[in-house]
């Protein structure tokens, strides 16, 4: 991790430990600091910086804030390039029709949606005003299901293509896993180092020791595939991060549950707030089977042996 | 031999102008070719190029980096040639010889290997030794001018074909050290010295790869320890944290992947192939990052044993991919899969267990 990647990560630790559990006071300083616009260029109302340093800051409040729409906010806004200014948020669809309802995260908290259409690769502004049903999902409780009025959408044409949009989704949700991941992770490796039982910490235990490193080999490689992504954040780069980060979810969240044994199961003890993220953000936006079959539809032999194999950036520079 | 450097592209078109060259004279491409492929004319083709012991420093290499060796290795796995002959001594026991070994057995050893004359072979293994090396018992006893070491080896890949081995022996017998790991010593030993005699192990496909090797009073100069006297424990543990992490250990199935992927049309399901590519180009992808750190001098323990750990998972989920269309699949893709399935219990075997991998980041995950 760079310096600036650790000062990045340093304040939101800060942050987020100021504010408690509130995530209305956490989106209100992340607000006034103006993190949530990172990565969009100031012409936009952005506020410039990398798309890595988006990714930092949105790992480190997975890992340990409360729930805010910043994934959302920041994609709508970068897909609108400035073309509206009040709170938006962001939904998937990859129906060639996209059938009411659609699944849309955080709608309470904007005026508009960015409705990406994968299949037609086509993203649409919409005014959500007060949309009909509004059927909160059981697990992923940020997301409700939209009968959605199509009528005052407006189709975007400016601004980056669909494509990169639904990159961008891709990475930031997969920083957004990984810190799930890393605190799945931490709270683990804690708890069996900690806890007693047999008259010595669980970790002595070989099969408990394995266990542990198994989550410890998935957090490496969903990080792994996150930096591949924010090198060149290309679809293919990020669809694969999103499809590394959802399966090590499912991976890590039975693994950690198993190795708190009862005491993760209680509602008091933290992990459930990891486990239940990686549970519903693993499939938020569009499912891991839907980021996996764009990467089988990409695949003949020769062209996916020369992606990936191409030199990165960084063995490019030293060539250069 | 040794050439100049050149840039990982133009390596891949020599790789694969040469594969093209033989393989219309003799057809390839069996999965674990690193270990079940061994055709001694390639390998000297290989070493004509510059491209066996290229990362080794001038005069016995052209001190190429490691990712431009990767740029080679994973062209040559890709298409499954056949590289068992050279892969151990170029990939491991020439550099672990120039980590510590005298001037005297660099300019001994080394140049045999580069040239494809000089083929190793591994005595780690031991019947009462395997996930366990420390509990090796083969002894190597000090004599005038050198050693004699007596004991067997077990599981010695390629002991038959063979010039010279890796002995990891005892240098000072197990009770008269505090602790076992300590007395141990590393030699290289001529594979026709007197006293040597080699058994087959046929393994489960009925191939012979596998072999017992019996040192019986073996000597071996003085000069062919390699490092120092009793630290060979340390020194075969940083060995295998250094070979842990190459893309053998990821691509070993991959000409089945590959056969696969020609064969369009077998109605493989998108989601399970998207999931398989996924991980394959996440694997690659540390395979680069391990490259780029050794050639920064540093020894990336914990990316190795993970790269090790989920290529092995990921070698035979490629096999139960394969197997969910092998019905409606061509003779080439049957042949292909039952071979690889054949050889896919020992992925996770070699090279330290799944187990014994996770327990090295255990260990240092509760030291943090």
């Amino acid at each position: 991790m760079t310096d600036q990647r650790g000062e990045i990560s340093q304040l939101i630790a800060g942050l987020v430990e100021s504010v408690g559990d509130s995530g209305d006071a956490l989106w209100q300083a992340l607000q006034e600091l103006e993190l949530t616009t990172v990565a969009i260029d100031e012409d936009c109302g952005g506020s410039g910086g990398d798309l890595a340093d988006l990714a930092v800051i949105v790992e480190e409040l997975a890992a340990r804030g409360p729930d805010t729409p910043i994934v959302e906010y920041n994609v709508g806004h970068w897909a609108c390039s400035g073309a509206e200014d009040g709170p938006i948020t962001v939904a998937c669809v990859d129906q060639k029709d996209p059938s009411n309802p659609v699944a849309v995260a955080w709608p309470q908290r904007a005026s508009h949606l960015v409705l990406i259409n994968d299949i037609d690769q086509q993203s649409m502004l919409v005014p959500l005003g007060t949309p009909t049903g509004s059927e909160q999902d059981s697990l992923d409780e940020q997301v409700s299901y939209l009968d959605l009025d199509l009528a005052g959408a407006m189709v975007l044409e400016i601004g980056p293509g669909t494509e990169d949009i639904v990159a961008r989704l891709a990475i930031l949700r997969s920083a957004a896993l990984l810190g799930a991941l890393r605190e799945a992770y931490r709270l683990t490796r804690h708890y069996v180092c900690s806890r007693e039982q047999f008259g010595r910490p669980l970790i002595q235990i070989p099969s408990v020791a394995t266990a542990v490193s198994g989550i410890k080999v998935e957090v490496i490689q969903a990080a792994t595939a996150l930096e591949r992504a924010l090198e060149a954040p290309t679809l293919a780069r990020a669809a694969t991060a999103r499809v590394i980060a959802a399966g090590s979810a499912g991976t890590v969240a039975r693994a950690a549950h198993q190795l708190h044994g009862a005491m993760g199961i209680t509602h008091e003890y933290p992990l459930h707030r990891s486990t239940r993220r990686l549970w519903a953000w693993r499939d938020r936006d569009l499912s891991e089977s839907a980021w996996a079959r764009m990467l089988a539809h990409r695949a003949d032999e020769p062209t996916m042996w020369d992606s990936l194999t191409a030199p990165g950036p960084i063995e490019v520079a030293v060539d250069a | 031999m040794p050439t100049t450097p050149q840039s990982p592209d133009s390596l891949r078109r020599v790789v694969r102008e040469l594969v093209a060259e033989w393989r219309d004279a003799a057809p390839f491409g069996e999965c674990d070719s690193w270990l079940r492929s061994p055709d001694i004319g390639f390998s000297k083709a290989l070493a004509s190029a510059g491209l066996i012991g290229m990362t080794w420093p001038a005069p016995y290499g052209s001190g190429m980096s490691n990712l431009a060796r990767l740029a080679v290795t994973e062209e040559l796995l890709r298409v499954g040639a056949p590289v068992a002959a050279h892969w151990i001594g170029d990939r491991q026991i020439g550099p672990a010889i120039l980590r510590h070994g005298s001037e005297e057995l660099k300019r001994e050893i080394l140049p045999g290997i580069a040239a494809a004359e000089s083929f190793f072979c591994l005595g780690m293994s031991e019947p009462q030794a395997g996930s366990d090396l420390a509990a090796v018992r083969t002894s190597a006893v000090e004599c005038p001018n050198g050693y004699r070491i007596r004991g067997r080896k077990m599981w010695t890949s390629g002991a038959h074909r063979a010039t010279h081995a890796y002995v990891l022996a005892r240098t000072t017998p197990i009770d008269e050290v505090e602790r076992r790991h300590q007395g141990l010593s590393e030699f290289i030993v001529d594979m026709d010295s007197p006293g040597i005699s080699i058994s087959p192990i046929v393994d489960l496909a009925g191939e012979h790869h596998f072999n017992e090797v019996v040192f019986d009073d073996v000597f071996v100069p003085a000069h062919r320890v390699l490092g120092t006297v009793g630290s060979g424990w340390r020194q075969v543990m940083e060995q295998l944290s250094f070979e842990r992490g190459g893309p053998e250990r990821v691509l070993s199935t991959y000409p089945l992947l590959a056969t696969l992927m020609a064969d369009e049309g077998q109605g493989c399901e998108p989601v399970a192939r998207g999931k398989l590519l996924a991980r394959l180009a996440v694997l690659r992808d540390l395979c680069r990052r391990i490259a780029i750190e050794l050639d920064a001098g540093r020894v990336p323990t914990q990316e190795a044993v993970t790269c090790k750990y989920l290529g092995n998972a990921f070698e035979s989920d490629v096999i139960e991919h394969a197997r969910e269309v092998i019905g409606s699949g061509t003779p080439e893709l049957r042949a292909r899969y039952t071979q690889a399935l054949l050889a896919s219990p020992a992925f996770s075997i070699r090279g330290g267990s799944a187990e014994v991998l996770l327990s090295i980041i255990a260990k240092q995950e509760a030291e943090a």
